[in-house]
């Protein structure tokens, strides 16, 4: 017990001495990122998982097999049960935003506003629609179709909703509309980002004295009047070619992980032998299937993506591909961007010769990407390899249909094919996860220090009331929390009452 | 089309989200206040009909809160992208009422999952104690909420600076709890928003009590009495609290209410609502006292909140007998498309209409008790 004490008091201590030495911006970014992974765990079913239902749905309607329609009625309320705390914790990250991060009411108020109030609207008809999908599910002895219909229309408002947050998103990346005046302030090597739609003026304004006066600035009515008129098309963030990428690779992220996690769950259940076996090997295949189609069309967006942080970040493509400062060759990347193994790629030193005299901003720019080039080149190679490895994974699946694949899978793994698909679903859920998390991570660290890239930074943003650690820490507890109690609601519904289940002799 | 400036859309589309989203706010508020009463009592005297019924209750609240949810999304997007100054001084001053009340979202989120979702599945007693977190989660939202309505009708913790040749608005360190105005519009909110419910709570019973001579709706009707007369006492009480805030610390807007005769109407439904509370004791009109007790409190609810922020225009934030008008704080940085609030519009009647269609599938058509015996 006393030992106990001692390690709390003493982990507590190391606790307070790391918040002490830590100003607001740290700390506000501390909550953000437990916030945002603690909602993008829920989030990715909501976004994706509608994919894997209708589809198990949609089977069952045209096979007339019930099983099929027992898999996605059973799926639904996992979808149900994710979506609604996806929707608290993302209520949560919003008013995170708004109050941690005051000063991206500017941001929120001119280029984000138009999407952000569309994603409103498409939020009420995901919440409503998915309402009434579950309330009617297998309620439509008649209309079948109409109940799919009524799941569409979900997955429509879900991929607005995301489509709106993303592009919000892509345009703290590349803030797209803002023409030449990127590498007109701080950063010269940013090349035109599209067309020039903002006053050139309101922007300047904002990004030299947001630094001095601090997000402070934006409780002054009269600083808003000196910004009046800052953008003549509120709509450009969403045609953003970053956000058409985003969108994408985040969509078939989301399909891969969430589909391996329902195939890995059914996997389990064949292992341990809860439930008839044919109807668990169904909702496997069809699980499995669609995991592997996006893994392989996530190569094609995430190389899109890839293309996009050279063109427009090229510091952040720097570090992530471990280019040396001084520059070198890199045969792999310079074959799918040029088409040749021996392109020259400059490095960070040639950045830096591009800086012109007390751009202090650019610097620190670039010192912020040396100091995070280790950690963003690890994760940038884990969410790749991890990629690698799913797209293995899911020609492996092919077995079951091809025989050459089974083969191959029989001869370099020595196991059956329906083996290497049950422990498989497990490796390719464990391998999405993997990739997905550090790819958010490369994405989210790379832009240091900039909130909105080469516009406005973290500490310009954060709200001038002082963040303290012990605020920090309870916000972080609550959202633990939150995060437990989604995943208990998940054990509670699909592991706990198995074993009474399998008592009972019920077959699903 | 006729360009309809931003102050405009402003005021429509907040407005247009704030009535909506505090009417499911106040019954969400309610339920969880009731729900553990209705628990608690059958607890105590052993009463499983009075634990069924809060049951029943809790799969309402469950789908009331969702909805409720997603207006309190757009209410912040919106009052974001159509009031960032007066968003941005409300984030800094109220720092920690706002983070309250989050913190009481994220209490009342868990609880409240927990809560259905381990019905008979855990200890009675432990399952109250979660109750009770679920109370007091649902509590400090409007707790922390209505500290930016307290700042609007007496920006109290506000310190006025001038530099670089503008005028700004930051917290001066003051507890904004300490808001004299703030204390009796939050318990009003508390307890209004009790007393609907329970007349909601009333009217079901009653409902269901002519068909159901089972003791879960026979039994509940007392109690659903004695919590509304208790909550529409205290609402009266806190009401009139309120109007001597306003006449000492907001000149302004008492002035227009008083000058109106919005107070006289707020106080006489306030009246009505207790005398409607004690007619619901009534046998023979209880039937009719317990809709009636739910509209007029709505309409007090409703009357109060759509007068005291009519009052105080044209003014966003009142000053004693003068104020920051809301032309000042509106967006400037760009127009907004008419397409936006228009379409917003349309979403949100249409999705009300499905929303209250499906309720009505979930509670009638396919009640949870008859889930595997009805269908198409």
């Amino acid at each position: 017990m006393i030992s106990v004490i001692l390690l709390f008091t003493a982990v507590s201590r190391s606790f307070l001495t790391l918040g002490n030495s830590w100003n607001s911006a740290n700390m506000a970014e501390l909550m953000t990122i437990v916030g945002i992974y603690v909602h993008a765990f829920f989030l990715i079913f909501a976004f994706a998982f509608p994919i894997v239902v209708l589809a198990l749905e949609s089977i069952g309607i045209y096979r007339k097999d019930d099983d099929y329609t027992g898999l996605a009625r059973n799926a639904a309320k996992l979808w149900g049960i994710t979506f609604a705390v996806g929707a608290v914790t993302g209520t949560l990250v919003e008013f995170g935003l708004v109050v941690l991060w005051s000063g991206s009411m500017a941001l929120i108020s001119s280029m984000a506003a138009a999407p952000l109030m569309l994603e409103l609207y498409a939020f009420i008809i995901e919440i409503v629609l998915i309402g009434t999908y579950l309330t009617t599910f297998n309620r439509f002895k008649k209309w079948k179709w109409g109940h799919v219909l009524i799941g569409l229309g979900v997955l429509f408002g879900t991929n607005l909703s995301a489509y709106m947050i993303l592009d919000v998103n892509a345009w703290m990346q590349v803030p797209w509309g803002t023409g030449t005046l990127v590498s007109q302030l701080f950063l010269p090597w940013v090349p035109s980002l599209g067309p020039s739609v903002v006053n050139p003026s309101d922007l300047k304004t904002l990004a030299t004295v947001l630094p001095v006066v601090g997000s402070s600035l934006l409780s002054s009515p009269g600083a808003y009047q000196l910004l009046s008129n800052f953008t003549t098309n509120p709509w450009i963030a969403i045609f953003n070619p970053e956000a058409y990428a985003t969108y994408f690779h985040n969509l078939l992220a989301a399909l891969v992980i969430t589909s391996f996690l329902a195939a890995s769950y059914l996997s389990f259940k064949i292992i341990k032998h809860y439930g008839r076996e044919s109807y668990n090997w169904k909702g496997l295949k069809v699980s499995f299937f669609i995991a592997s189609i996006a893994s392989f069309l996530q190569a094609v967006a995430g190389d899109y993506q890839g293309r996009l942080l050279y063109l427009f970040q090229r510091n952040i493509f720097d570090a992530t591909e471990g280019i040396p400062a001084k520059g070198g060759y890199d045969p792999m990347i310079s074959l799918l961007l040029y088409g040749k193994l021996n392109h020259f790629f400059p490095g960070i030193n040639s950045l830096q010769s591009m800086l012109p005299q007390g751009d202090t901003l650019g610097q620190l720019t670039l010192n912020a990407t040396l100091t995070y080039t280790p950690i963003l080149h690890f994760l940038y190679y884990a969410m790749v390899i991890s990629g690698v490895i799913l797209a293995i994974i899911s020609i492996g699946y092919f077995g079951l249909y091809s025989k050459a694949i089974r083969w191959i899978v029989q001869t370099v793994l020595r196991m059956k094919e329906e083996t290497f698909v049950l422990y498989g679903s497990f490796a390719g859920a464990a391998f999405s996860v993997a990739a997905s998390v550090s790819g958010w991570a490369t994405r989210e660290m790379g832009r240091h220090p900039w909130t909105v890239y080469g516009v406005v930074t973290y500490n310009d943003v954060v709200n001038s009331h002082a963040v303290t650690p012990l605020f920090t820490a309870g916000m972080i507890v609550a959202e633990l929390s939150i995060f437990l109690a989604g995943i208990w609601g998940i054990y509670m519904i699909y592991f706990r009452k198995l074993k009474s289940k399998k008592k009972r002799g019920e077959s699903h | 089309m006729r360009a309809i400036s931003n102050l405009t859309w402003g005021i429509a589309g907040t407005e247009m989200t704030f009535f909506p989203h505090i009417f499911f706010v106040t019954v969400v508020l309610g339920l969880s206040v009731v729900i553990p009463i209705f628990e608690i009592i059958g607890y105590l005297r052993r009463d499983d009909s009075l634990v069924k019924f809060a049951r029943r209750l809790t799969s309402y609240l469950v789908r009331v809160d969702l909805f409720a949810g997603v207006l309190a999304t757009w209410l912040t997007v919106f009052l974001a992208a159509y009031w960032p100054s007066l968003m941005y001084i409300a984030t800094n001053v109220l720092f920690y009422p706002i983070s309250l009340a989050v913190a009481g979202i994220m209490i009342a989120i868990v609880s409240t999952a927990i809560y259905w979702y381990t019905w008979d599945e855990m200890k009675r007693l432990t399952h109250i104690i979660v109750g009770l977190f679920m109370a007091a989660g649902a509590l400090m939202v409007p707790f922390g909420m209505n500290s930016i309505l307290a700042l609007m009708d007496y920006p109290f913790g506000v310190k006025v600076t001038t530099s670089i040749g503008l005028t700004f608005f930051l917290s001066n360190g003051s507890n904004p709890l300490a808001n004299p105005i703030f204390l009796p519009m939050a318990l009003y909110t508390w307890f209004i928003s009790i007393t609907l419910t329970s007349f909601i709570v009333l009217t079901f019973a009653h409902i269901r009590s002519r068909n159901d001579f089972t003791d879960e709706f026979q039994k509940t009707l007392r109690i659903s009495r004695i919590i509304a007369l208790i909550f529409s006492s205290l609402s009266l009480v806190t009401i009139l609290w309120t109007f001597f805030e306003f006449r000492d610390y907001s000149q302004y807007l008492y002035l227009q209410m008083t000058s109106r005769g919005y107070l006289t109407v707020s106080i006489v439904l306030a009246i009505l609502v207790v005398i409607i509370s004690i007619l619901s004791y009534n046998e023979s009109i209880g039937h009719y006292a317990a809709p009636g007790g739910a509209t007029v409190s709505y309409a007090l609810f409703m009357f109060f909140e759509v007068t005291a922020n009519v009052s105080r225009s044209p003014y966003m934030i009142v000053t004693n007998s003068t104020g920051i008008l809301a032309s000042t704080v509106i967006n400037p940085m760009y127009t907004i498309p008419s397409i936006i609030p228009l379409g917003g519009v349309a979403v949100i009647a249409l999705m009300l209409i499905t929303f209250l269609m499906t309720l009505y599938l979930a509670f009638f058509v396919f009640p949870v008790a008859d889930r595997k015996r009805s269908s198409f």
